[in-house]
């Protein structure tokens, strides 16, 4: 693109202005990928060479319009440059500039908008719209990807200031460079949004499943909402007898929570309102509101006091959604952006009804059973691990039903401990016995199990030492549990069984066969009782199932035919291992009654790509030998000789060791290692995020020359986010296709 | 699972003799070093180390290799290296020219067999 159009006689910008501006767009756009801040740059760019206010809008999933404005040095005008705005949209619907220009993908010129208003003016701005007199606008569609996403729009007000041709040939050249990284902030943004989305909601899920007071969990709620996607939350609630409460109420500011508290004490919500609140109640439909014309406040205020405190308030965009559990909406949620600016859409309220719908079971629970129970099941939840460990080579799904009264919460519980060397204690067990009490006593179960798995005792050792100091508890405390050490490059394990229903391994080519193993008795009953370990020979894609007997067992049927049961469902469950969870429980314990508490865990060594080879480690030289039988269970998988791949393993781990050596001194961190097989090559990818360091030594020298001498296509790139070693190796002896 | 490595020490006619069994790399080269050299007595004509049991072996056992024969010939005594003729490991020792310091022999006999004919 050249600059040819900037130089025809008669445009607002000079040649030279024209280039610079197009060379600090370029520095912006290339550094930015903050999708808020782009659009803000962008339109601020522009303000004052080339325009006096510039507008930004994006065409929203929904349809809506999200503007970033550049913004008016003065907030007076920046502020009724809005409103006109809004009331212009308000008149001409889809008639609106940037709405024809978006619909149409035309573009607008208007070099003397003349004398006359174009839209009705605020009573008393008269003077104001004279001052600020809008003398030449330009609205361009900016277009990415074939797609016209959003539209430009410049406004001069500067006496004497009107666009031409020429200008509107720039305003096009700068939509064009504008719509790409627009859009690809845009994208980046989502990609953002989805990830801190699934956080949000993962800690959210958290609080609420582990909530003893219910209003301090919804404060919570509240809060969290308040700091990632809203300026003000409130939950309203109804009583047993009808009567709306408000729960919680959060703003990062306290004094405004004051002024909130304030303005509903005064002017509390009318539960017949048709609109808000009430009516979310009453129909258990959501309300959305991506804008909030000074009209809407009007029409809901009671009087001119009232209007002025919500006016103080600065609503911006609104949305109420229903909490809903078992059928019934219990209260309702809403979400406010204020001060943010910010404008909510159709996906928002999408994710703030699966909020809603979480606060909302937490709520009904906590109406549901009694203060012990939720004790008992809190004090159980606190024991069981937050979340499985993450360890490349095998998979996890886990799962935990308490029981629903409280007299039969129990202590089942499921651990998952990483042992360092590649391979994982699995455990899943229960304590003989029900109640707060049980609970307590699992949680000592548990620990103790770890401990002795940590000190890295095997299965079988680590069972009986349990079982001894069981012996030491000052009751009879007793547990029948499965404890599992899984090899995960290897997928091999050993199992103890002492005195619990046998696991189930369903192979990846759908067959389920029970591990009865060496079974013994359970811990606590008697001492010095031998646990004696089977082994436990996986496929990649088999999974391995471990529960309690709260998934098979029911009044007036025996264990046997329960555990039948379960293989036959089990034989039948989808392959995801976490819908493969939601199908045993929904099929096994479906109801809301439940005279037991339910657990299970379920894991899987992964499949390997014979095309594809990827691991997370974590930098400590222990790894090396855990990624090399990886490493070779993949290399195995294609043609390599074993001299091919003894050299790329050596690559690797000369690449890998200086990946550790990198992570000196920094907290704990961790590299990646990446595989493809392509045109009978090996590729690899060593990267870490640590410093570069300038090889050390005659050692460090030697690594890089095998890695050189073993490899083709070396290449090492260092930078200030880490270093990336690439290289390849075509395989000897390729087999004819 | 929890030991890369197996290190045999065995003396034989005033020969220190150190087999590795398993995988050599940065996270046991020092230790078996500091041990291989502990085992070898002022006494002792020199100092085999047998690689025929060794599936890895990468800069840090070069590296290991280095450093014995510094040590060992400041005393006048000698090392050899053990490592069968068609072991995959052989490769990355020529590439970083171990050979061209420490002789690398076929069989531990022949080792044996070198050391006293030098003796």
């Amino acid at each position: 693109m050249t600059d040819q159009t900037t130089q025809q006689p008669g445009g607002v910008l000079d040649p030279q202005g024209a280039l610079a501006f197009l060379a600090q767009a370029g520095a912006v756009l290339a550094r930015s990928l903050d999708y808020e801040r782009t659009l803000a740059e962008v339109a601020q760019l522009a303000v004052p060479d080339f325009a006096d206010w510039c507008g930004v809008d994006v065409v929203q999933p929904d349809g809506s319009l999200r503007q970033i404005t550049s913004g008016h040095p003065d907030p007076r005008v920046e502020e009724y440059l809005l409103d006109l705005r809004r009331r212009f949209r308000e008149e001409r619907g889809r008639s609106d500039g940037a709405m024809r220009a978006i619909a149409t993908g035309e573009s607008q010129l208007v070099s003397d908008v003349g004398d006359q208003a174009l839209i009705e003016l605020p009573e008393g701005t008269a003077d104001l719209y004279a001052r600020l007199s809008p003398r030449s606008y330009i609205i361009v569609p900016l277009v990415a990807r074939g797609r016209t996403i959003g539209a430009l729009t410049f406004l001069s007000t500067a006496e004497g200031r009107h666009y031409g041709p020429a200008d509107l040939d720039f305003a096009h050249h700068l939509a064009r460079r504008f719509g790409l990284a627009v859009d690809n902030a845009r994208l980046f943004h989502e990609a953002e949004n989805a990830r801190d989305r699934l956080a949000f909601m993962a800690t959210a899920s958290e609080l609420l499943s582990a909530s003893l007071d219910l209003e301090e969990t919804l404060e919570q709620v509240a809060m969290l909402a308040v700091e990632s996607m809203a300026d003000w939350c409130a939950i309203e609630l109804v009583d047993e007898d009808g009567r709306l409460r408000n729960a919680a109420t959060a703003h990062v500011d306290p004094e405004k929570v004051r002024m909130a508290e304030e303005l509903r004490e005064r002017y509390p919500i009318d539960p017949d309102d048709a609109t808000g609140v009430p009516n979310v109640i009453r129909t258990g439909r959501s309300e959305l509101y991506p804008d909030i014309p000074d009209e809407l406040l009007v029409r809901g205020a009671r009087d001119g006091e009232h209007l002025e405190l919500i006016r103080s308030l600065g609503l911006r965009s609104v949305l109420v959604v229903p909490l809903t559990a078992r059928g019934r909406t219990l209260g309702a949620l809403t979400l406010v952006c204020a001060e943010s600016g910010r404008t909510y859409g159709v996906e928002d309220l999408r994710f703030a009804e699966d909020l809603a719908r979480r606060a909302a079971v937490a709520v009904d629970n906590s109406r549901l059973y009694s203060r012990e129970h939720r004790a008992a099941v809190t004090l159980q939840q606190s024991l069981l691990p937050r979340k499985l460990p993450d360890i490349p080579g095998v998979e996890f799904a886990a799962r935990y039903l308490p029981a629903t009264s409280e007299l039969d919460v129990g202590g089942d519980w499921y651990d998952a401990i990483p042992l360092g060397d590649g391979s994982v204690g699995v455990a899943i067990g229960d304590v003989v016995g029900h109640g707060i009490d049980a609970a307590a006593v699992m949680g000592r179960f548990r620990n103790a199990l770890r401990a002795y798995v940590l000190d890295g005792r095997g299965p079988d050792s680590a069972v009986e030492r349990l079982n001894r100091l069981t012996r030491t508890f000052d009751q009879n405390d007793m547990a029948t549990l499965v404890y599992v050490v899984l090899d995960t490059t290897t997928a091999t394990g050993r199992l103890v069984r002492a005195g619990h229903p046998p696991p189930i391994v369903r192979h990846a080519s759908g067959q389920v066969t029970l591990v009865n193993g060496k079974g013994a008795m359970p811990v606590g009953v008697a001492p010095n009782v031998r646990y004696p370990a089977t082994t436990i020979e996986l496929e990649p894609g088999d999974t391995l199932l471990l529960y309690t007997d709260g998934l098979v067992e029911r009044r007036g049927r025996s264990l046997e035919s329960g555990i039948a049961q379960l293989e036959r469902v089990l034989a039948e469950a989808p392959e995801p291992l976490e819908e493969l969870c939601d199908h045993l429980l929904a099929r096994l314990v479906p109801g809301e009654e439940r005279e037991d508490d339910v657990a299970l865990l379920a894991l899987r060594p992964t499949e390997m790509d014979a095309h594809h080879f990827h691991t997370t480690l974590r930098a400590d030289p222990n790894e090396l030998s855990r990624l090399r039988r990886l490493l070779m269970r993949w290399l195995g998988m294609t043609h390599a000789s074993a001299q091919d791949m003894y050299d790329i393993t050596i690559a690797c781990g000369e690449a890998c060791a200086n990946a550790i050596e990198h992570a000196y001194g920094a907290r704990p961190s961790r590299f990646e290692v990446e595989g493809r097989f392509e045109d009978d090559s090996i590729y690899l990818r060593v990267r870490d995020f640590g410093s570069w360091r300038p090889p050390r030594g005659a050692n460090r020298g030697r690594g890089l020359k095998l890695i050189t001498a073993l490899m083709e296509d070396v290449e090492i790139e260092r930078g200030s986010r880490g270093t990336e070693v690439r290289m390849r190796r075509r395989l000897t002896e390729a087999k004819a296709s | 699972m929890n030991e890369l490595a197996t290190l045999t020490l065995e003396l034989r006619e005033q020969v220190q003799i150190a087999h590795i069994d398993g995988e050599v790399d940065i996270a046991n080269a020092a230790s078996l070093e500091s041990e291989i050299a502990e085992a070898v007595s002022n006494s002792a004509e020199g100092l085999v180390i047998d690689l025929t049991g060794t599936e890895y072996f990468d800069s840090s056992g070069i590296r290991l290799l280095f450093e014995l024969h510094a040590r060992l010939s400041g005393r006048r005594q000698s090392l050899r290296v053990v490592v069968p003729p068609e072991a995959v490991i052989l490769s990355a020792l020529r590439i970083t020219e171990v050979d061209q310091v420490v002789p690398i022999d076929e069989t531990v006999e022949e080792a044996l067999a070198a050391l006293s004919g030098n003796g």
